[in-house]
């Protein structure tokens, strides 16, 4: 009789806390489906990215059924769906102004989101914690209803019951606490695992029956859980498949280390799709392998990404190889005729000397001249094409030690001519020293050049004095300069300010020192005047 | 003479031409054996195919050995010659068209002995040649032979 009706109140207040905790863990999928309809949608509007947006109709209609799913369970209470009803029409509202974004986006190319959407996103928050709070309070009451029934029957029914009754109540007090705590927890958790966007499933170790699946993981294999809780892997996958699984699952169980799968591949209702999996052995306190926990992140997209990767470097390799093999052949069969021109016209000259005249000598000679020129051209375009081959290494290059060498050799080249070659100490910087080195040397061999008429010669080399980000460094001759007006042709291939018979020279030699710059991210310009010497500024 | 023969492996006639001139113009009057393809090369070099009948054993005094030939290519003679026995310290000087040649270096790595660049610019080829010329078979011993 005491506990006839407490007890009733108590059964009670448990279902009421099963009701409520459903209802939550309902508005709680209504709104995480409604989240995922929305940011398919903003995805588009904020930043253009089209890939979910034939995601959000999914959505929409997700949203609509778990909502009629709540509308069922609080149809006793008629506040709770009136404002059910008003979530509802919220929700609605939002998405459709957001639809009308993307239209816009569509039409007009971008689309900036309506001030509204801030405040309707407010409306639809307070909805939703108006509704959570209202379970709340319900199960409160129904609580209290209970404690009071207790208590009152306490007063009524003395004999031997104080103390069971004392238990009774102080049980459920705790119980009560406990409960709430716990769901409070589980639902976290379980919002956490239903809102991570890969795949996680658990399977009890004894007969890797599926416990547990995710929304990532429906969404994935294209199954709704219930097709798939209590099943294994044999009635889900094809025989072979399924064996694969559960031997590595076994395995892994057995083992009690995390299994890493990098890459695998997988038949969902979509068709194939790659997988990174992870398989978790989770032990209870014995350290008995009790559940194997899985994560599958979806790599399908990358991978092909990396695959489209692979193939664009492999084919920039055997283009490369292709550059490598043609400049091979132009090092090696455009030089032998030449070779056998100046070789065998030097025969002639040797061997003919006294029979020719000195116009027939003349020609000979310019032939063979020809001839070596060509030679140069060919080592020029060789040499060209080697700064854009091979990889870039950067390291600390020291400017003062390469120019003064470089300059060395030149002096060594035409020991009677009187240059004066002023380079700034400590001229480091940060470069690829074979790339570096062929760029100065161009430079210093253009200023010696075009020094060649001067008397007194002078070349400087050295950093610009000012704040720049990047050190500019400097080579500056009092040679014969150029004109201002070519300026802009000064570094093409071929390209010459100067003629053949006042400079010699292949024009090559300033292309081969922009691509060297411009390889390192650098910038090169020059400023002269005719006449009065020329300076070629660069930054690497 | 026979042991100063000089084996030639040359597929250009322009080239060859040129190389038995510059020999000749530095008074190298040795013997000079062309062939034109590096498996000829190696049938002279080992007495087999073509010059089968030749006796292996008289080794010439040193190889001038292109490196672009057609069939058997000059780093593959050089690194059949290098694993041989009979023939693994032959001196062997590579003829190139460019002193930039990756193949240069994997020659020397292969065990060349030296190179000599064919430019352009013919009268320096010449010195190359007068100056291997005193090199090789003046003032360099060849390895004793083996028994």
């Amino acid at each position: 009789m005491l506990t006839y009706r407490s007890i009733d109140g108590a059964a009670d207040t448990l279902e009421r806390m099963d009701h409520t905790s459903k209802v939550l863990r309902l508005l709680d999928e209504v709104n995480a489906v409604y989240s995922r309809s929305a940011s398919a949608r903003r995805a588009y509007v904020v930043a253009g990215d089209a890939s979910q947006l034939s995601d959000a109709p999914v959505q929409d209609a997700r949203l609509a059924s778990s909502i009629a799913a709540a509308r069922q369970l609080v149809a006793d209470n008629p506040e709770q769906v009136r404002r059910l009803d008003l979530l509802e029409q919220l929700y609605g509202r939002r998405i459709s102004e957001l639809q009308a974004s993307v239209e816009r986006r569509r039409v007009e190319g971008s689309a900036i989101e309506s001030a509204d959407g801030l405040a309707l996103t407010a409306r639809i928050r307070a909805a939703r914690e108006e509704m959570v709070a209202e379970e709340n309070r319900l199960l409160d009451e129904r609580h209290a209803r209970t404690e009071r029934d207790v208590s009152r029957t306490k007063v009524a029914d003395v004999v031997g019951t104080t103390a069971s009754l004392a238990i009774l109540v102080y049980v459920f007090g705790r119980l009560r606490r406990a409960e709430r705590a716990q769901r409070n927890a589980s639902r976290f958790l379980d919002s956490i695992v239903e809102n991570i966007p890969n795949m996680i499933f658990v399977k009890e170790a004894a007969g890797l029956r599926f416990e547990r699946f995710n929304r990532a993981g429906e969404e994935l294999l294209g199954v709704e859980r219930t097709d798939l809780l209590g099943k294994n892997d044999f009635d889900l996958f094809p025989r072979e498949q399924a064996e694969a699984f559960q031997l590595r699952d076994r395995e892994t169980l057995a083992s009690r280390v995390v299994l890493d799968i990098p890459e695998e591949p997988i038949e969902t209702k979509a068709g194939e799709r790659w997988l990174h999996t992870k398989k978790v052995p989770v032990l209870d306190e014995a350290g008995v392998p009790r559940y194997l926990l899985g994560i599958s992140e979806d790599i399908t997209e990358r991978r092909g990404a990396a695959a489209a990767l692979r193939a664009a470097k492999d084919a920039a390799e055997a283009a490369n190889q292709e550059l490598e093999a043609f400049s091979y052949s132009v090092a090696h069969d455009l030089r032998a005729p030449l070779r056998a021109i100046d070789g065998f016209g030097l025969a002639l000259e040797e061997d003919a000397a006294g029979r020719l005249d000195a116009g027939s000598t003349d020609h000979l000679k310019r032939i063979r001249r020809s001839a070596r020129h060509m030679g140069q051209l060919i080592d020029g375009l060789l040499g060209l094409s080697r700064v854009t081959r091979g990889d870039l290494t950067r390291e600390k290059v020291d400017l003062t030690r390469i120019a003064q060498s470089s300059g060395a050799r030149l002096r060594e080249a035409q020991p009677q001519r009187e240059v004066e070659l002023v380079v700034e100490e400590g001229l480091l910087v940060e470069g690829d020293a074979r790339l570096v080195t062929a760029a100065l040397d161009n430079l210093l061999s253009n200023a010696w050049k075009f020094t060649g008429k001067r008397p007194q010669a002078r070349i400087e080399v050295g950093r610009l004095e000012q704040e720049e980000e990047k050190p500019v460094f400097f080579v500056r001759d009092n040679g014969v300069g150029f004109d201002p007006n070519y300026a802009h042709k000064l570094f093409g291939a071929f390209q010459r300010l100067h003629g053949a018979a006042e400079f010699e020279g292949s024009g090559i030699g300033l292309a081969t020192v922009q691509r060297i710059v411009r390889r390192h991210g650098g910038r090169i310009w020059a400023d002269s005047e005719l006449g009065r010497g020329a300076t070629f500024y660069f930054t690497l | 003479m026979d042991e100063k023969i000089i084996l030639l492996v040359e597929d250009n006639p322009n080239d060859e031409a040129l190389t038995l001139r510059a020999l000749k113009k530095n008074n190298i009057r040795n013997e000079v054996v062309v062939v034109r393809d590096g498996a000829e090369a190696l049938e002279w070099l080992f007495g087999t195919g073509a010059h089968s009948g030749r006796d292996a054993a008289n080794l010439p005094q040193v190889v001038l050995l292109d490196l672009k030939l057609p069939k058997v290519s000059g780093l593959e003679v050089l690194r059949a010659v290098r694993a041989d026995a009979r023939t693994k310290r032959l001196p062997v000087v590579l003829l190139t068209s460019s002193r930039e040649d990756q193949d240069v270096i994997t020659g020397y790595d292969l065990g060349a002995n030296s190179y000599v660049c064919k430019p352009v610019d013919f009268s320096a080829f010449a010195e190359a040649i007068r100056q291997l010329g005193l090199y090789w078979l003046v003032l360099n011993e060849t390895a004793p032979r083996r028994a």
